[in-house]
This record gives structure tokens, sequence and C-alpha cells, in this order.
């Protein structure tokens, strides 16, 4: 029974994946003010004309339009979605290069700002209309208050510059040219944006955290808990039981902000991975690398919402185990 | 005779409002033997539930308990936190308003009852199983090794209901409070709940706190009634239903069904806004001008009779 | 404390209150153009430049002061579109119900599926859009966005027993929906306005970090990848580099504050909690 809600679940990603892939297709090949006039233009329009349809050509971008679809789903699901304008290589490969240490950013980065969120949520419901809860309350404002491409120059601008602990950016030191890359290299010049990205990721799960255990600490149940005498830390933990089943299922919206993130804190950083591939794209107007980032940041995004749905019945034994 | 085991003196809760810090509840003087039921009766509103969670020591952050609660010789009010954690659930039961919202939801029976038992007695392993099921068994449920694995929502209400009382009542407490247990059944459930009270708390003390004067009629012992936050009356249940001294009292009897079900005038005061003088004088049909101006005090009627009322009839 | 909160509410506001004057007052607070080159590049501060110049000889007090007006406009335009789309399709489809709210409802379910951020990227790279196309851009994402929670939020209100109260009495759908509902959403979609504001001028300086925005306008996040670029660290020109960053996070701090205020205001629960 389980196994059909899954089959279920993963025939609706697989059709919403194919939907987003279509309007984005769509958006762009048919839009008013082609692109690639655009991007004429953006050389100062000073292109021989046989140059231009000769670039057409070359992409294929002459053909007609469900012609050009057919190639654009054929290799969508493995994001070949044609030869990078800036580099001349197939897309996938230049995600596929860079996807590396991109994860090596979001993984510690995702896993930190969760749990440091989570915790901090907890304690902040517990000690709930104390000093330290509002004051609490207060900095995670600030923290989001302040966009995560600031925390990255004042990171830079102090631990980097001012005080010359940490490097200016960038993934290893010029020392790799004797060397080799070295890991406690690599883990060094990541130890920054690490940091600037798990902090910029803790706010939204703290208030997620902190309302829910707030709503669940003044349920019966926890009078009841309390009323048989059960030390604090037990009680606490039947509230928390019941309150990270919520936190659970809105952190697949986390993984959005993440993404948001490490564009522009791999940007700050001159880190290597796809968030700075992004930003490269996006300086020199290369439609094929975007539509693949696009893609891939579709699925993550895809991927966390099934992988929540799947889990949630196991996690919560109020839901039915098959689905709705 | 049976001797005194819980007994508040002068009793007075403090709770946080919009303007400030202000006595809400109180004075109550509250006395429950060794044995036997003894009903806190009154309206909604009228803070027999804040005189409960004030005894568990469990009233919300800001609020302030003054006077004497004493327990079995102990006051608890100056108890440490730790000190009536350990009473509580052990010593002193609480069965909630509605025990079938009382079971956290994620956890199964067993683990909820388990767990009582282990933070209070150090109960584990196979002794603790055993411990359960047994309780299970007595609260009259047919399959207890089933119930015990189960989660709160795949029980039927009625059976939430006694796996709760069973958690609670799992260290054999010498005290029970019970709050509102029959409000919102229907008239037979109600009578079950009543009869499994009453079998539980045989030989043992119990507050049935309830609006519900009937149902505190048919199984209590004695009767504490309560109006906007003071006590009003307190006697041996015959005595306060044959001749009731505090007119509250008698306004109340008299709307039961079988009485006749005739209404008291006007309504219960905030307990923000508390008049002067006799707090039931602007509803009560023998009020005159020294009750509106004089706060009348407690006057002992006779041996464990007590009533708050200048002109008792 | 209360009175601590309406200091720090009052402000908030007076920050708002001094951006928007700026912004409006922008040729009248500097004598210079923030596009035109008015000196030699990489002046220090000093009497005739308060902030010194950039690398190409512009005037950083010039150049602060008119991005103002762009992350103002993007952030007040931006969440007024979305807000308002939100709110019409939001109310439409919760009030009427039935077969179109159900095919709306499946369609907006799969937009919110593609990741917002990226596809403002690509939208933007497409028009190399200047302020009030990136305005739009954004109003319309989030506002599709929005609907869903606006639709649950009318669903619940348009079964309250006051609305068939009303109209039992004899009220039309459209008077209700202005009357009854509009201002029961009220709380709910100013506090929605705020966050929104807040966010769209954090993501719009953003994307003129990302060098996406029409060179010829000016805003802080150009200004602060710039400095980054040609000088800011390397030469230690702080005072190119910091000014548009605090500029940001003052007035995003500003609307953090009234947001959270907004949202207590509406939730008293939440304000008992507190005392």
């Amino acid at each position: 029974m389980y196994w059909n809600y899954l089959v279920k679940r993963l025939a609706i990603s697989i059709i919403t994946f194919f939907i987003a892939a279509c309007i984005i297709f769509l958006l762009l090949r048919t839009m008013p003010g082609d692109f690639v006039s655009n991007l004429v233009l953006s050389f100062g329009n000073t292109l021989p004309q046989e140059t231009v349809e000769a670039f057409y050509r070359a992409n294929g971008l002459d053909r007609p339009l469900h012609a050009q679809l057919v190639t654009f789903f054929s290799g969508a699901f493995t994001f070949n979605t044609g030869t990078s304008f800036l580099y001349g290589v197939p897309a996938g490969g230049l995600i596929a290069d860079r996807i590396g240490w991109t994860l090596l950013l979001l993984i510690p980065a995702a896993v930190f700002s969760l749990f440091i969120g989570v915790l901090l949520g907890v304690w902040s419901s517990w000690k709930q209309g104390s000093g330290t809860d509002s004051s609490l309350l207060a900095f995670m404002m600030a923290v989001r208050a302040i966009p995560s491409y600031w925390w990255g120059t004042m990171a830079i601008l102090f631990f980097a510059f001012l005080i010359p602990f940490f490097p200016l950016g960038g993934y290893t030191s010029l020392t790799v040219l004797d060397s080799g890359l070295s890991i406690q290299d690599v883990l060094w010049h990541a130890a920054l944006p690490v940091v600037v990205l798990t902090l910029v990721g803790i706010p939204g799960t703290y208030y997620l955290m902190r309302n829910s255990m707030i709503h669940t600490l003044q349920e019966d149940y926890i009078l009841f808990a309390r009323a048989r005498g059960l030390p604090e830390t037990r009680v606490v933990r039947h509230a928390f039981r019941c309150a990270l089943l919520p936190v659970i299922t809105m952190s697949a919206l986390q993984i959005a902000g993440l993404i948001m993130g490490s564009v522009f804190v791999e940007t700050v950083f001159s880190w290597p991975g796809v968030g700075l591939l992004t930003t490269e794209a996006l300086q020199n107007r290369d439609l094929p690398v975007l539509e693949a980032i696009f893609l891939l940041d579709t699925v993550a995004i895809i991927v966390a919402n099934l992988v929540v749905d799947l889990s949630y019945p196991l996690l919560d034994p109020r839901v039915k185990r098959y689905g709705e | 005779m049976n001797s005194e085991l819980l007994a508040t003196r002068k009793l007075s809760i403090r709770m946080c409002s919009c303007s400030g810090p202000q006595t809400l509840i109180g004075p109550v003087d509250l006395s429950v033997p060794e044995k036997g039921i003894t009903a806190l009766v009154g309206e909604s509103g009228c803070g027999k539930t804040v005189v409960s969670l004030a005894i568990l020591g469990l009233l919300p952050a800001g609020s302030e308990a003054k006077g004497v609660i004493s327990f079995n010789g102990t006051d608890l009010l100056s108890l440490k936190e730790k000190e009536l954690r350990e009473m509580r659930g052990k010593e002193i039961a609480y069965i909630p308003q509605n025990p079938a919202t009382a079971l956290t939801p994620v956890l199964s029976a067993e683990d909820q009852i388990a767990e009582t038992l282990y933070y209070h007695e150090g109960l584990t392993g196979a002794s603790l199983h055993r411990k359960v099921i047994s309780l299970l068994e007595s609260m009259g449920l047919y399959n207890p090794e089933h119930v015990a694995r189960s989660c709160p929502h795949t029980l039927s209400g009625g059976m939430r209901r006694r796996v709760a009382i069973a958690a609670a009542l799992a260290c054999s407490p010498r005290l029970i409070i019970a709050d509102e247990p029959t409000s919102g059944l229907d008239s037979r459930t109600r009578k079950n709940v009543l009869d499994l009270l009453g079998r539980s708390s045989e030989g043992r003390a119990m507050l049935l706190i309830t609006h519900d004067l009937e149902a505190a009629l048919s199984v209590s012992d004695r009767i504490t009634v309560m109006y906007a936050g003071e006590v009003v009356e307190t006697g041996d249940i015959m005595d306060v239903f044959d001749s009731p001294a505090h007119p509250y009292t008698r306004a109340l009897l008299s709307a039961t069904p079988s009485r006749g079900l005739i209404p008291i005038p006007g309504n219960s005061p905030l307990l923000s806004t508390i008049p002067e003088g006799c707090r039931f004088a602007p509803r009560c049909p023998h009020s005159t001008a020294r009750c509106r101006l004089r706060h009348p005090s407690l006057t002992r009627l006779s041996g464990t009779r007590v009533v708050r009322c200048d002109m008792p009839c | 404390m209360a009175s601590k909160q309406r200091i720090l509410l009052g402000l908030a506001l007076s920050i708002i209150a001094v951006y928007v004057i700026i912004a409006i007052a922008a040729p009248l607070l500097t004598p210079y153009s923030p596009m035109t080159s008015c000196g030699p590049p990489l002046q220090s501060p000093g009497p005739d430049h308060l902030l010194g110049t950039d690398d190409l000889g512009r005037d950083i007090a010039a150049e602060l002061v008119y991005g103002t007006r762009f992350a103002l406009v993007i952030g007040f335009a931006g969440a007024a579109i979305a807000v308002t789309i939100s709110a019409t399709v939001g109310i439409a489809l919760g009030y009427t119900g039935g077969r179109t709210d159900e095919v709306c409802s499946r369609i907006i379910d799969v937009m919110m599926a593609i990741p917002q951020f990226p596809l403002l990227l690509v939208l933007t790279l497409f028009f190399t859009p200047g302020l009030f196309l990136i305005a739009l851009i954004m109003g319309v994402l989030a506002g599709i966005h929005g609907i869903r929670l606006i639709r649950s939020q009318v669903l619940s209100t348009s079964q309250a027993p006051f609305i068939e109260g009303v109209r039992g009495l004899g009220a039309g759908d459209g008077y209700i929906m202005r009357h009854h509902i509009l201002p029961a959403l009220g709380p709910l979609l100013s506090v929605k306005f705020v966050s929104t504001a807040q966010h769209f001028m954090v993501i719009g300086v953003g994307l003129g970090f990302l060098g996406l925005v029409d060179p010829n306008v000016t805003d802080w996040g150009q200004m602060i990848s710039r400095a980054t670029q040609y000088g800011g660290f390397s030469l230690g020109l702080w005072w190119w580099l910091v000014p548009p960053g605090i500029a940001i996070t003052v007035i995003s701090i500003a609307l953090g504050v009234l947001g959270t205020r907004t949202e207590e205001a509406n939730n008293p629960r939440l304000t008992l909690a507190r005392m």
C-alpha cells in the first residue's frame, strides 16, 4: 500500500519536472525579442550577419520550435541542454564538474544550520517570554535581514582582510602548483563560505521550530506530562517529537533558500561551484548553461519535496501509511 | 475519623493580566480527607482549575500562589521544583479535563504509562511491562497487550480515556485531582466515567473538580462550593444537599434538572472586576445594603460545616 | 518592555521615512550625477566628495543617494504588485471554488514547484531589465507563489458563520468579497506586504551585485560588486565598499522590525505570551 503511494508521488514529481522544463523552454525560446538578437545587441550590434547565422545554425536555434523541443527534452534528463556559448563544451559536463564543489559547501551548511536552528528554536520556545528568548528573536531577525552577499563581504573584510587569517577567496592557495591540491587547504578555504551559508540558513529553521514548539507546549498532553511528574527534559522531548514534524515538511523549502544563498556566497568567495557558474553564465549570457542550472535546481527542489512526502507517513503515526 | 490529607489555608493566586498583576483567586480554604471524594463545585471561570494547578505547582508563568497548601503535613508552596516534581504523579495525580486529548500523539500507550513508573519507581524491563499490562487490565481494557502497543490515534475516545487514567494513577497516588472529568459527555458515558473514577479512588482521596452539581452529588462525600474565586460553602454532601446554607448553593441546587431548572438571575462577575462586599450580593434574592458593603468571612456553622454568609439560612 | 518596543517601532518607521525622503529629494542632496565622472578616480573622502570617487571618477555619495530609488522602487512597487496578484486571484479562487478553483489550484501547484530564484535570474538575463521591469517580474513571480496562502485563508473565512449571516441578510458576492473577506485578510496582507518588500530589496540589490541589472541604473549591488573587484579589498577603500552594504542592511532591518511588529499586532496571543 505504501508502494502505491510511493509510485503515485513519483509519477507526480516526474510530471512536475516535465511541465517545469516545458515552461522554461517556451519562456526562453518563444518570448518576444529573441535571445540571440539580445546577445548580438550586447556586442554593440557589430557582428557580421554571417557570423550571427552561423551561430544560430551551430546551436540549432534555426530549426523549427518542435524540433528544438525534442532536442531539449532528449537532453533535459541529463542536464544536457546544449553547448555552452562561453566554454564550447556540453552544459551537462560543466555542471558535473562543478556540482561537487557546491555540495562541499551546501551539505555541511545544510546540516549545521538545521541542527543549530532546531536547537535554538527549542531552547527559545522553552524559555518563551524570557530575556534569552527575546534577544534570540531579535538576533535572528537581524541575521535574516542582512543579505547573504553582505554577510560574505563582511566576513572577507574582517577575517581575511583586516585580520588576515582566512583566504580572500577561491578554493586553494597558490602552493597547489608545487605540492598539489591538499585537503586541509581546501577545507581552510571552504570555512568562511560554509559559516556564512550556515548563518544565513539558521533563522528559517529557528522560526519554524520555535513556533511549532510554542503551539505544542500549549497542548493538553504537555500539561498532563508535567502533572505526572516527568522531568522537564522528558516533557520537552514529548513536545519536540510532535513539533519536529511540521519543521521537516517545511525543510524542503529551505533547499530553495540554500540554492539562492549558494549563488551569492560562491560569487563573493569566488568558490568554483554551480553558484559561481550561474553568475558567470549570467554575465556572459550563456543560455544553455543557465537552462541546465535551472533544471538542476528544479530537480533538487522536486526531489527534496518527494523525500519529505515519502518520509512523512513513516515519521508521523497519525498520517495513514498509504497516502491521502 | 477520617484525617485530613490536603488542606489549603488562605490560598490566593495572583495571575498576570493586562493591567498589571492583581489577586484574582482566593482566599480559598479547602480540605480533602484521606479517604473519599471531595467535590469542588462552581461555575466555569470561578477559578476551580487554577486552584488545582496551584496544588500541582503548575500555574502558568507569571502567576504566583500565596498562603499554605499543606499536603500530608508539608507545605507544597515551600517545596523546590524538584521535590514538587517527585510529588506529582507519585503522591498527587492529575486527571486532565479531556483525557482523550491528554496523550502525546506520537508515543505508544505503553511508553506513556511506563515513563511515569520509570521516573517515580525506577521500574525497568519485564517488570515494567508486566506492571503496565496489569494497570491496563485493571482499567477494564480487554486486550491490554494490543492497547499497550497502540498509538493514541488508533484507540477510541473511551480507550484513550482509560489509558490516560491508567497513566495518571500508575504509581498509586494518595490524592487524585480530577478536573471536569464529565464535561461534554453524554449521560451514559458520564456514568461510566464516574463509576471508573469511583472505583479507582477507593481507599484514596480524590478532589473532583466540576461544574456539574448532580455528578458531584452522586459520587462525593464532601462538597466545597466556589463563587467568583472564593469558597462560599463547605460541608458533608448530605447536609449541603438537604439544607444549603449559602444562597448561591441553594440557587445552584434549584438550577439542577431534578429541582426544576430555575435559573440564577444575572451573571457571575469577571474575576478582574469583583464587587466590594459580598461577591454574590448583586444576584442574591436576600441581599441587604449591609451585604453590599461588608465582605463576609467564613463562619463555622457546625463541625465541618462552613459558610461565607452573614445571614445563612 | 512595551515602551521599548514602541521606541523600536518608531525608530524603524523614521528610518523608512528618511529613506523615502532621500529617494525623492536625491537631486537636492547631491550636486553630482551618479552616472557621470566628476573628478579623478579613486579619490579619498574629502570636502568635495564626501565619500570619495570610484574607479570611473563618479561621486560615491551621489551613487549611494540615487541607489535608494532603486531599492525602494523594487521593494515597494514589487511588493504591491505581488500582494495585489495574490489577493485578487486568491480571493476569486477561494470564494468561487468549484471546478475553476480546482483547475487553477493544480496549475499553481505546478508553478510553485518551479524554483523561483533561478527563474528570476533567467528572466532578468533575458530582458537585462531596468528598474520597473525587475519590480514587475519579481512581483508577478512572488504573486503567483502567494496565491495558495491567501486562497486557503479565504476558504476558511468564507465558511465562517458571520459570512453565512451576511449572506442570509441578502448581501451579494461582490459586496461580501469587498466588505467582509478583504478586511478580514487585511492583517495577513499587510504582513505579507512588509516582508515581501524587505525580501525584494535584498534580492534586487543582489541582482545588481550579480551584474544582472542594466548598467545605466544606479544601485547598491553594482556598487558593492565594483568595489570588491576594483580595489575595495586590495586597496582598502572601505568607504567605497561599506556604505552601500550598510544602506541595504539598515533599511532591511527597519522593515524587519516593522514586519515583526505588524505580525504581533495582529496575533494577540503571541503578544500576550510575551508579556
